[in-house]
């Protein structure tokens, strides 16, 4: 009968191999320990030489178990082609192209920009690699300067002046017919400004009527023929009608006379031109109405460009403060219907735009970004709610994981893959210096 | 490599060199009429039917409210095409009556209506078409000539000749009396004065005729002129001195 260790509760059937396992867990696996296995596998008592060795070892084994790591160290498959991070025994850990999509949370400093630099560095770079045979255009939106610095990687990327370009949000995707691209509006409308069902019927009957007129031209109304028109319509001062005509001619006046006034000056805008173009977009100075509607309205059109003109571009778009569009409460207006932007995280796997998110308070997010996630990354949080919540989207249930991430340094994360790993591990963003 | 303003406004400008937009087309403003179609309208009422309607008999036809029609009276005066003319008509206070001027003409491509005679200023053909009116039933003539002479407005009454002088200034009225009564042999001359102060002068002027002229002649205000009474007229010629009418 073998002698049971009082650490072990259970019968130690092979000392060797389970003071070797010990020792690789506790990070003290090295040539002595090695050794020290020898003689326990060549011992016929290898019970008690180990017991022996453990004795000798108590306090570096205290040391490790108190430094100890909640989580698995993981295995190579977490590698990818875009690497973003590293592990405490260099385990490089990357995702791929086709993985979509990744859900990065943190508070302020802690890596999230670094991370996005250090993927959306490597995919402006990707075209060269040999065995990659799709071309990846990157979107970004910021709310800082700091992405600037991709330009050292890449000189084609426009840091998109708001003062310069010319976009008509009521320009249709070619192939679209104006009607069908008036609902899309409309939909992205009534997000950004917060409206009602009513003034989504009457938006969308204004702007059909727009784009009955416009049929024989050349030119496709803007949002300047959609104010005129709407404020041309006489309605009784007391009837529904004027309260919609009023709702939308308030929200309307305050986009095209507003900071944005003359990028809305143009029948076809430079949008079709943005599709093929790495782009940062700046959203600091918009107000937060206006970085809803814009954003919002370039995603839905690229969504609905590769639909009607898949030309095997992949997009990367990054959206820093991913709240601002992706906040729960818009998923909880029934009245709304689900945002465009829900439709356009289930279904945009297959049009090939991977969505990078970044969010300081994540149980704001709506389920649609948590339930789509490839990756889903966690910084160090300061709220409860926040960590709890994201304790629950990454199955992190053990005690001591729990523990382990209120306590992340700067720069370190715990990532959970939906496939290929899909346990929790820890890594650390490096130092990157563009 | 320096990333800053100066770069990323270069680097935009090189990228943005390859986009292309369509500008938005601003339809041209249609530039706004000068007249409306009130206007044509009430300008075309004046030259059709010339010194015979007051204002707001003008605008009744045109379908005018008065408030618009003041509008384009308005307008109209201060372009130069019409001319408002103040009435007094004896009774029922001021008379308004609008005239077009030779610039309506113009604008409408008519001819102005050519009268004879001299001074024909617009105020004094108004009056003469607003006598030529009031007497409608003996029916007077603008401008009737008996003897060479032109009267400025003329009618026969029992082969008795009563002519009508409008003085809008006293300097031509006993000239015109003397060839009344010597050339056209009127019967009775009624001179209607602008005004008071006109009135005087005229009787001045006339003081040192004959008696055999000077009995001829009424002198009045023109308002009054819209007062008078033709039996009583003839019934004066046979009186003697001149009949001065207040």
């Amino acid at each position: 009968m073998q002698k049971q260790n009082p650490k072990f509760k259970q019968e130690i059937p092979f000392p060797g191999l389970l003071f070797m396992q010990t020792m690789q867990d506790s990070g003290l696996l090295n040539e002595v320990t090695m050794a020290m296995c020898l003689d326990i596998l060549s011992d016929s008592n290898g019970a008690k030489v180990m017991e022996g060795y453990l004795d000798d070892l108590a306090l570096p084994l205290m040391m490790a178990s108190m430094n100890k790591k909640a989580f698995k160290n993981p295995p190579p498959e977490v590698d990818g082609l875009l690497k973003f991070a590293i592990d405490g025994r260099k385990q490089v850990v990357g995702i791929n192209p086709e993985e979509c999509h990744v859900l990065i949370a943190g508070q302020t400093g802690t890596g999230k920009s670094t991370l996005l630099k250090i993927i959306f560095s490597q995919a402006l770079l990707l075209r060269k690699k040999l065995d990659v045979k799709e071309q990846i255009v990157n979107w970004l939106f910021v709310k800082a300067q700091d992405m600037r610095v991709l330009l050292k990687v890449s000189p084609e990327i426009l840091i998109v002046p708001f003062d310069e370009i010319k976009l008509n949000p009521l320009e249709p995707v070619q192939g679209m017919k104006g009607t069908e691209w008036a609902s899309i509006f409309a939909d992205i409308w009534i997000q950004a400004f917060r409206l009602y069902e009513g003034s989504k019927g009457f938006l969308i009957e204004c702007l059909n009527t727009l784009y009955e007129r416009n049929k024989e031209s050349d030119e496709y109304p803007d949002l300047f023929d959609l104010f005129y028109y709407v404020k041309s319509l006489d309605f009784p001062a007391v009837s529904r009608n004027s309260r919609y005509q009023e709702s939308i001619l308030n929200r309307l006046g305050s986009l095209i006379y507003g900071s944005l006034s003359s990028v809305f000056k143009c029948s076809r805008g430079h949008i079709s031109n943005l599709i093929n173009t790495h782009a940062i977009f700046e959203i600091l100075y918009l107000t937060s109405e206006q970085q809803i509607f814009i954003v919002n309205y370039l995603m839905s059109f690229l969504f609905y460009h590769k639909i009607f003109h898949d030309k095997g571009l992949r997009h990367f778009v990054g959206v820093d403060d991913a709240n601002l569009i992706f906040d729960k409460s818009f998923e909880m207006r029934p009245d709304m219907g689900l945002p465009i932007i829900h439709h356009l995280l289930t279904t945009v796997r297959k049009n090939k735009i991977n969505l990078f998110v970044c969010s300081q308070t994540p149980h704001q997010l709506g389920a649609s970004i948590h339930s789509n996630s490839f990756a889903k990354i966690m910084f160090s949080l300061s709220n409860g709610h926040d960590l709890e919540f994201m304790f629950r989207n990454m199955g992190i249930k053990n005690e001591e994981q729990k523990a382990y991430c209120y306590k992340l340094a700067p720069r370190e994360m715990v990532v959970k893959f939906s496939t290929r790993y899909q346990e929790p591990f820890t890594a650390v963003v490096p130092e990157a210096q563009l | 490599m320096n990333i800053d303003d100066v770069f990323i406004k270069e680097n935009n400008k090189r990228i943005l060199a390859k986009f292309t937009y369509q500008p938005r087309s601003i339809p041209e403003k249609k530039p706004k009429p000068e007249f409306s179609e009130d206007d044509y309208r009430f300008l075309s009422l004046l030259c059709a039917q010339p010194y015979r309607l007051m204002l707001t008999e003008a605008f009744t036809k045109v379908e005018l409210s008065a408030g618009k029609g003041e509008r384009i009276k308005n307008k109209l005066t201060e372009k130069g095409l019409i001319q408002v003319i103040e009435v007094f008509k004896g009774r029922g206070g001021k008379k308004l009556y609008p005239v077009l001027l030779s610039g309506g003409y113009k604008l409408l491509n008519m001819e102005e209506p050519k009268f004879e005679g001299k001074g024909c200023r617009y105020e004094h053909l108004l009056y003469q078409h607003l006598i030529k009116e009031h007497f409608i039933e003996f029916s007077p003539v603008i401008e009737l000539i008996r003897g060479n002479k032109s009267l400025d407005v003329g009618f026969e009454v029992d082969g008795k000749l009563i002519a009508f002088e409008l003085a809008m200034n006293a300097s031509h009225e006993r000239v015109n009396l003397e060839k009344d009564v010597q050339m056209a042999h009127a019967h009775r001359v009624i001179i209607g004065c602008k005004d008071e102060k006109v009135k005087e002068q005229v009787l001045k002027e006339i003081a040192s005729l004959p008696d055999e002229i000077r009995s001829r002649a009424v002198v009045c205000r023109i308002s009054q002129v819209f007062k008078l009474k033709l039996e009583e007229l003839i019934k004066k010629e046979e009186r003697d001195g001149t009949d001065e009418q207040n």
